[in-house]
């Protein structure tokens, strides 16, 4: 009897948490939403049913069925999600300039603090790519900070390829663009030979046939990236590295997204003008000197794009403390003039575009998956903490049940 | 004439005997109650007044900050920047008279970027590169001159225990001692028998008084009679227990730099009465730390709530690195309001011996004040001015 209760007990246990995950429902009455796609809901509810989100708003009715989850003391938003990192991982990058044909997918530690921590700090989704230091750096994947093998955190395997413009020490900018360009015409030739050796299959009429020619393995990524069919992620360091950048994009016609460096605010209107979506570097306010006044002159990177019309999404960094978390790079744009709406989708909604993810991620909206935090308070509020995640209907992440974090705020040995 | 009404706004040197009044929506004091509707009488660099809705003596100059907080000046236990060449002397371990004061530069960017986060007073010291690096100083971050800016020329003697003076040493052997690295220690055991046979060597120096001064002895034995507080910088809980059996071997007078470590000796430190200069322990998922310690999110708010003095460091010269956002950090895992709030004002100033003059708002003490955009402890509030010594160094509006 004792037994047939504990197994009981143990039943419920785990079907407790995948509430939202089959055909039961969850549901959260929440005392804040911050929807990011429209107004906040106050004292709104969320539905969800087999990991999306059914229904969302005020005074919805609860099924019956359904489990509750009470937030009505809390603010719930979307997760936020990390548009490009390469924390997660041994190394960010091979010692050799161009090798298009690896991925992160192969290096990921599920066991990196890194994974843990961003969970812990409400990240629910992150492009872990190849580091700045290569050429052609490979391709990255797009994870959730939920399991304990690579596969099962997966979300996109081969996700971009990751282009770095900063030359590697001892190169000069002149050399390191002479070898892409290179490298890009290589590629380029070799479809061209490729396509035309096909063509000639069929004129060998009459003797023995021979097999159409095949696109070497090596070549595949590249082939799939100057064919349109993968985006490049493009690390930027200068403005001029923009402008190669944008020149590069229209001479080769591929389709990039920018890693953006500190210094690249004076191409802001340049970036505007292309339309293309940018992630700002971890230390986005920093100091310049104006050598003129010899005076320090604070840059706000978020504000400085934001005013050229340039779609942005933050990111973050273990290096120093306040970027280290995705509210507080939300909360530091806030400081310095950028509207709260807008903060918050830079953490959420637009890197959730960037990485393609928006019809799943990024806002809490009907038909969208339930990834959501539940919040002690406001986001911006350094007394805030991360209380649950949500990640496909499933409940990943309890505060209270984080024996880590009692650890770590704790003073014992 | 653009330039020279910059100049008066900016930094119009302030006539003995003339009054300004500053004007604030709130201002947080450090010695009790927040005041509402504040103003703050400063004359000759000095607060003269301060209180709710206080009368504007006639003829006296008014600052109207608006809805702004005000806040006492922030007090940086150790601020680590540029010095106009390097922060430890190469040839020698032990450089106890070398002055940090020598190399700095008065007009360094990172004292104009550190008046921007609303420094208003910082201990200067050597670096973590030799066992005992030299004097360090406590200064204002603004003024015209570095004479004008010092509050304590000789505030403290730095000494390093841990692997810091170890990193990369090996022995000359057989090529010129050249460079850091051609020399010792090389192990922990070796820094710790350099202090020792320094202050040694310094206790029999102070016995006997030769009759020509040893400069470097004379700073020691200063330090050996308690006259001279000695910083240590350690970062694991190893070398703050060899840092304090050093200290009670030699009866020094220690103050603790950095210590991420001191989550384990909480009780040890509060019965020691030592107090704690403590580098930020708020990296999240950070493997390595300095010294290959281990940090805490906690370990601020254990040795506040142990009665321990501690005083937050910055993480780096970033903004977003500023002690505001420590305290907030602070709070975050938590600590009180007060307690943060203290650990960027009144400790550091009380740690550095320089209370008497700044970390707090009162009658008679140094006119250096912080106006923000909203509470200090809200990470979307900005520094809108910064009053040191009752001159603006820093005015947003006017960049």
């Amino acid at each position: 009897m004792r037994k047939t209760a504990l197994i009981l007990g143990l039943a419920i246990a785990f079907a407790g948490p995948a509430a939202g995950r089959g055909d039961e429902s969850l549901v959260i009455k929440a005392g804040r939403i911050i929807t990011v796609s429209g107004e906040d809901i106050a004292d709104g509810v969320i539905v969800i049913r087999a990991g999306k989100i059914e229904a969302v708003g005020k005074g919805i009715e609860v099924p019956w069925d359904a489990k509750v989850l009470d937030a009505t003391k809390q603010v719930v938003m979307p997760g936020f999600i990390e548009a490009h990192t390469f924390r997660g991982v041994d190394r960010a990058n091979e010692n050799i300039p161009s090798v298009p044909f690896v991925s992160t997918f192969d290096s990921v530690n599920p066991l990196a603090p890194y994974f843990e921590e961003a969970l812990r700090q409400g990240i629910t989704a992150m492009f872990v790519a190849p580091g700045n230091g290569n050429m052609i750096g490979g391709q990255g994947c797009i994870l959730k900070p939920v399991g304990s093998i690579t596969e099962s955190m997966t979300l996109v395997k081969n996700h971009a390829l990751k282009i770095s413009l900063d030359p590697r020490p001892g190169m000069s900018r002149m050399a390191h663009l002479a070898a892409l360009r290179r490298e890009l015409d290589d590629v380029v030739d070799y479809l061209k030979d490729l396509d035309e050796k096909k063509r000639e299959v069929p004129t060998a009429a009459g003797s023995p046939a021979a097999p159409p020619p095949e696109m070497e393995i090596k070549r595949e990524v590249m082939a799939k990236f100057l064919q349109g069919k993968l985006a490049a992620f493009v690390y930027c360091p200068t403005s001029a590295d923009v402008l190669r950048a944008i020149e590069l994009s229209k001479k080769y016609k591929f389709k990039m997204k920018l890693v953006l460096g500190r210094d690249t605010w004076r191409a802001a209107d340049d970036i505007a003008r292309e339309k293309l979506e940018v992630i700002l570097p971890p230390d986005m306010i920093f100091w310049e000197t104006d050598e003129e006044k010899h005076e320090e002159v604070l840059r706000v990177l978020p504000a400085i794009f934001a005013k050229a019309g340039v779609r942005f999404a933050f990111q973050t960094d273990d290096s120093s403390t306040g970027a280290a978390y995705m509210w507080y790079q939300a909360g530091a744009a806030v400081r310095y003039g950028l509207p709260k709406a807008e903060a918050l989708r830079a953490a959420t909604r637009t890197p959730a575009e960037i990485l393609g993810l928006d019809p799943r991620f990024g806002t809490v909206e009907k038909g969208k998956d339930a990834n959501l935090l539940l919040l002690t308070g406001d986001p911006l509020d350094a007394r805030t903490w991360v209380d649950r995640v949500i990640v496909e209907g499933a409940v990943v992440y309890e505060r209270s049940k984080d024996a880590k974090l009692q650890k770590i705020l704790g003073a014992e040995k | 004439m653009a330039l020279a009404a910059l100049l008066v706004i900016l930094g119009r040197p302030l006539v003995a005997g003339e009054v300004t009044a500053f004007k604030a929506a709130r201002a947080l004091t450090g010695s009790g109650a927040p005041i509402e509707a504040a103003v703050i009488l400063v004359e000759n660099g000095k607060i003269l007044a301060i209180g709710p809705g206080l009368k504007i003596p006639e003829g006296a100059k008014v600052v109207d900050l608006g809805s702004a907080t005000v806040m006492p000046g922030l007090v940086d236990a150790n601020l680590v920047l540029w010095l106009d060449g390097m922060d430890n002397e190469e040839a020698r371990e032990i450089s106890p008279e070398f002055r940090v004061l020598d190399g700095l530069n008065p007009k360094a960017r990172d004292l104009q970027r550190a008046v921007q986060t609303g420094v208003t007073t910082a201990f200067i010291g050597p670096g973590n590169r030799n066992v005992i690096g030299g004097l360090g100083a406590v200064l204002k971050t603004y003024g015209d001159s570095l004479r004008q800016m010092v509050v304590q020329e000789e505030a403290a003697l730095k000494a390093t225990v841990g692997s810091g003076p170890t990193i990369g040493n090996y022995p000359p052997r057989g090529i010129p001692p050249v460079n850091f690295y051609a020399r010792r220690p090389t192990t922990r055991m070796g820094v710790t028998w350099e202090f020792r046979k320094a202050f040694i060597d310094a206790a029999k120096y102070a016995g006997e008084r030769p009759a020509r001064p040893d400069p470097a002895k004379e700073i020691l034995s200063r330090a050996l009679a308690r006259k001279l507080p000695v910083r240590i910088a350690a970062s694991r809980a190893v070398d703050i227990e060899s840092a304090l059996r050093l200290a009670e071997e030699f009866k020094l007078a220690i103050v603790f730099e950095e210590a991420e470590e001191a989550y384990r000796h909480v009780g040890l430190l509060a019965q020691r009465k030592v107090a704690v200069a403590l580098r930020p322990t708020f990296q999240p998922g950070r493997v390595w730390a300095a010294d290959g310690s281990e940090p805490r999110y906690g370990t601020f708010t254990a040795l506040a709530a142990a009665g321990v003095p501690t005083a937050l460091l910055t993480g780096g010269p970033g903004e977003g690195e500023s002690l505001l956002a420590m305290a907030a950090f602070a709070v975050r895992c938590g600590a009180t309001r007060e307690q943060a709030l203290a650990a960027i004002t009144k400790t550091p100033a009380e740690i550095l011996g320089v209370a008497d003059r700044v970390g707090s708002l009162e009658k008679g003490k140094d006119a250096d004040f912080v106006a923000l955009s909203g509470d200090p402890l809200d990470v979307t509030s900005r520094v809108e001015r910064v009053v040191v010594n009752g001159r603006t160094a820093f005015d947003r509006t006017t960049k």
